[in-house]
């Protein structure tokens, strides 16, 4: 399938938020279901439609990678959207936000557009921070916001293609510099054997990259 | 802070004793000059690495070959001694990794003490030809460590070359040679994430041992193993035993990796076990990395800002230095001592014997008096010493009949809130708004990161308030001369201010270094200590104190004639150097001057 632009992202947050299963279940739809799980290159993207242009997420798991903090940090810069996560059943996790979002704001360029996901709404007997809790803290940080089970995948695909097109309609407005691969977006150049009248037009399904 | 970590000896162990007690040859020598009790020779270096201390080491006297193979060598035992539990049980980040994957986070801190130290030896170059050349070393190493197949290492430096504090030095950058700029786009290429870290993956599956491989692959692919196939009691699942076997497997193939072409060299290999790294500081570091980045090269727009704060510093740090000596002058007109007629003689004359005040900044020997918080991040709230100052020099200009400085200070002090007193000596004679105080003989060893050219052990009387410290030099009059005794009082005005009186006594004493009175009654020099780095150290005799500011890259040595004495200062430094401010009540406490 073509696509029009890379759009790089990261996924952070504390550890145990589920931040690997939120992504695995965006990219690899065979997530419920055993199979032999070779992580090849193709491994963490997927080509989406928004606003009529497809678009590959490549997108940057930390996890496992906590220790290694130097790294992380320097994933920000080169990345157009974060997705950061936590618990709804862990206080401590939504307590962690304010961290995680100086940090952000300090390491990433500033157009980074950032999507709030409280994870594992599938467990709302266990909730510990309230939806309009999460609403009010995105309100005040200028996030999306969305609540989002990766185990039954409720909102997941919502999540990540809200946030590309937040990105597209940055694109629209002239905001991102694309000239500089340090925002994270990269222009795909067309195959040379590819016809470039269908490229555009072409009627992209949502398929798993994989 | 790591970044200036090497500054400081790590607390050294007794290793290295033993080890000087083997070797008596030329090696020796520069481990005694990294050991505690470096006694600071200056040694040119003519002998290859012989000149070795810590405290100065000169990165780019190091080839980096040899800085690619120590790091090699003390990579590979570590990395050897990860077994494959700690691998399967996921446990390296959680709270219990000390226990349950202990090898995987020694490993992973070799891989950001290396980091660190990176980005420090950079940061600390503030000259930009220098830092150039630094950064041309740094790649140079990575490339020695990629050729090594220390894939660890290697993405370590390139990594701290990408950090949010390096990455942004573009003038640094610019400086760079083609040849390197093409040698670290190459490895930037190698060590990007694209792709699920497709060029990583291809060579890690493709090379040949020895390899230190980068371990932050795997652990990430063992935690998608794991989310996939989640282990909940009772038997694995074949595709969760089979996916993490196969991880396993390809580590402990390079675990057989052997270096045994790479020759140790001790000294260095010393070095960079000195750099201090430690984990729970990593926040703390980062942040001042990036200070100090916005320092050495302030942002064009955002951070003008930034370098108007620290021009200001300045500004107000050679204030505060006329104001010294303006009370080093002034001081004598209000005491009525023969002494201190003397004194004013002296200054009066403008001759040698006051020259170190009146030439200001620099000349206290190795003391740079009171300018020391210059370079203080105005954020970190240690700038509250310079602020009384301030505020008391203000308070002391509107008030034309206090216009004594000295008095500004001790008004300052005052306006602290104090301890309670606590004078070894029982020494009445002090005003002492001090917590702790006593004479006892420093050296400089560090400044600025460069070890002064004349160091000795000077004589002074130490004072601890909160969390500064106040040296007073020694009187400059000959000593073994019976004086006239200037006993002081304090008594409180109707100002509520205090002030100093003085009665006359005709008492005729030898002044030896413990009194109080052998030492200047003024400090010529205060220090803020907060977060600075105390290190008792009491072997061969000796009764030392080792003071590192690990920021600005100061660091002293305090001697004390037994080891009980030693060991209150040791206490009580520790105190100041923790010592947590209440800056809200600080100011408070100024307007109540007024």
């Amino acid at each position: 399938m073509d696509y029009a632009y890379v759009f790089k992202y990261i996924i952070i947050g504390d550890i145990n938020v589920g931040k690997s299963c939120l992504l695995l279940q965006f990219t690899d739809k065979r997530f419920q279901s055993a199979h032999d799980c070779t992580i090849g290159v193709e491994f963490g993207s997927r080509i989406v439609n928004v606003a009529e242009k497809g678009v590959k997420l490549q997108i940057w798991d930390t996890a496992g990678q906590e220790q290694f903090r130097s790294i992380i940090r320097s994933y920000y810069r080169g990345a157009a959207g974060a997705l950061l996560v936590y618990d709804i059943t862990k206080r401590t996790t939504f307590d962690h936000l304010t961290m995680w979002i100086n940090d952000l704001r300090n390491y990433s360029t500033s157009n980074m557009v950032i999507v709030l996901i409280g994870n594992k709404c599938d467990l709302s007997d266990r909730r510990e921070v309230q939806k309009e809790e999460g609403e009010a803290f995105a309100r005040d940080h200028g996030l999306i916001f969305i609540e989002t089970s990766a185990k039954t995948a409720v909102n997941v695909e919502d999540a990540f293609i809200k946030t590309a097109r937040e990105i597209c309609n940055k694109i629209d407005d002239g905001v991102f510099d694309l000239t500089n691969e340090m925002c994270g977006i990269k222009i795909h150049h067309k195959l040379p054997n590819e016809n470039p009248n269908t490229r555009r037009n072409s009627n992209p399904n949502q398929t798993s990259g994989c | 802070m790591l970044n200036t970590s090497n500054v400081a000896h790590s607390i050294l162990t007794e290793e290295n004793d033993n080890y000087n007690s083997n070797n008596n040859n030329n090696n020796s020598l520069l481990l005694n000059d990294l050991s505690f009790h470096n006694d600071d020779i200056i040694i040119n270096g003519s002998l290859h690495y012989a000149v070795y201390d810590t405290t100065l080491f000169d990165v780019l006297k190091v080839d980096p070959e040899d800085f690619a193979s120590q790091i090699t060598l003390m990579d590979l035992p570590v990395f050897k001694s990860i077994t494959p539990d700690e691998l399967i049980s996921c446990n390296w980040s959680s709270k219990s990794k000390l226990e349950k994957a202990f090898h995987i986070v020694q490993f992973t801190r070799r891989f950001n003490q290396v980091n660190f130290w990176t980005q420090g030896e950079l940061l600390r170059a503030d000259i930009l030809k220098n830092r150039i050349e630094i950064l041309s070393h740094f790649i140079r190493v990575a490339k020695k460590l990629f050729d090594f197949n220390n894939i660890n290492a290697c993405m370590a430096v390139v990594m701290a070359l990408q950090s949010a504090p390096i990455y942004r030095l573009q003038k640094t950058w610019m400086g760079l040679s083609k040849r390197d700029r093409t040698t670290f786009s190459n490895l930037k290429e190698f060590v990007s994430s694209n792709e699920n870290w497709k060029r990583l993956r291809h060579h890690l599956t493709n090379t040949k041992l020895p390899c230190i491989p980068y371990l932050g692959i795997y652990l990430t692919d063992i935690i998608r193993i794991d989310t996939l196939h989640p282990h909940r009691g009772g038997l694995e699942t074949n595709q969760r035993k089979n996916a993490l076997n196969n991880i396993c497997r390809i580590i402990s193939e390079f675990q057989q990796s052997t270096y045994e072409f790479l020759k140790p060299i001790e000294c260095v290999q010393n070095y960079l076990a000195s750099v201090r790294y430690m984990e729970e500081l990593q926040t703390f570091v980062e942040d001042q990395n990036f200070k100090q980045s916005l320092i050495i090269e302030p942002d064009d727009q955002n951070d003008s800002c930034s370098e108007k704060l620290q021009k200001n510093l300045e500004k107000s740090a050679s204030f505060k230095i006329v104001h010294v000596d303006t009370s080093s002058i002034s001081l004598h007109r209000r005491t009525l001592s023969d002494f201190n007629n003397s004194n004013y003689h002296s200054s009066s004359n403008k001759s040698a014997t006051l020259p170190c005040r009146t030439s200001a900044n620099k000349s206290l020997l190795d003391d740079s008096v009171l300018g020391d918080p210059v370079t203080e991040e105005p954020s970190s709230g240690n700038e509250s010493c310079e602020e009384v100052i301030l505020k008391a020099k203000e308070y002391i200009k509107t008030n034309n009949k206090h216009h004594h400085i000295i008095q500004g200070i001790s008004l300052s002090l005052s306006s602290l809130s104090m301890k309670e007193p606590l004078d070894p000596y029982n020494d009445s004679l002090i005003p002492s708004n001090y917590n702790f105080q006593g004479s006892l003989e420093r050296k400089c060893l560090l400044k600025n990161y460069k070890k002064p050219n004349i160091t000795k052990w000077k004589k002074y009387w130490v004072a601890i308030c909160e969390h500064l410290i106040f040296f007073h030099k020694q009187k400059s009059f000959l000593i073994t001369l019976p004086i006239r005794l200037n006993r002081q009082t304090l008594i409180k005005n109707s100002d509520d201010l205090s002030i100093i009186q003085s009665t006359l006594s005709n008492i005729n004493i030898t002044l030896t270094e413990t009194d109080r009175l052998y030492y200047r009654q003024n400090p010529s020099k205060c220090q803020s200590i907060t977060d600075w780095l105390i290190v008792l150290s009491q072997r061969k005799n000796r009764n030392e104190i080792q003071l590192s500011d690990l920021t600005k890259g100061s660091m002293y040595k305090f001697k004390f004639e037994n080891e009980a004495i030693a060991n209150i200062w040791f206490q009580r430094l520790k105190e100041a150097s923790t010592f947590k401010q209440k800056n809200s009540q600080l100011s408070e406490n100024l307007i109540a001057l007024d």
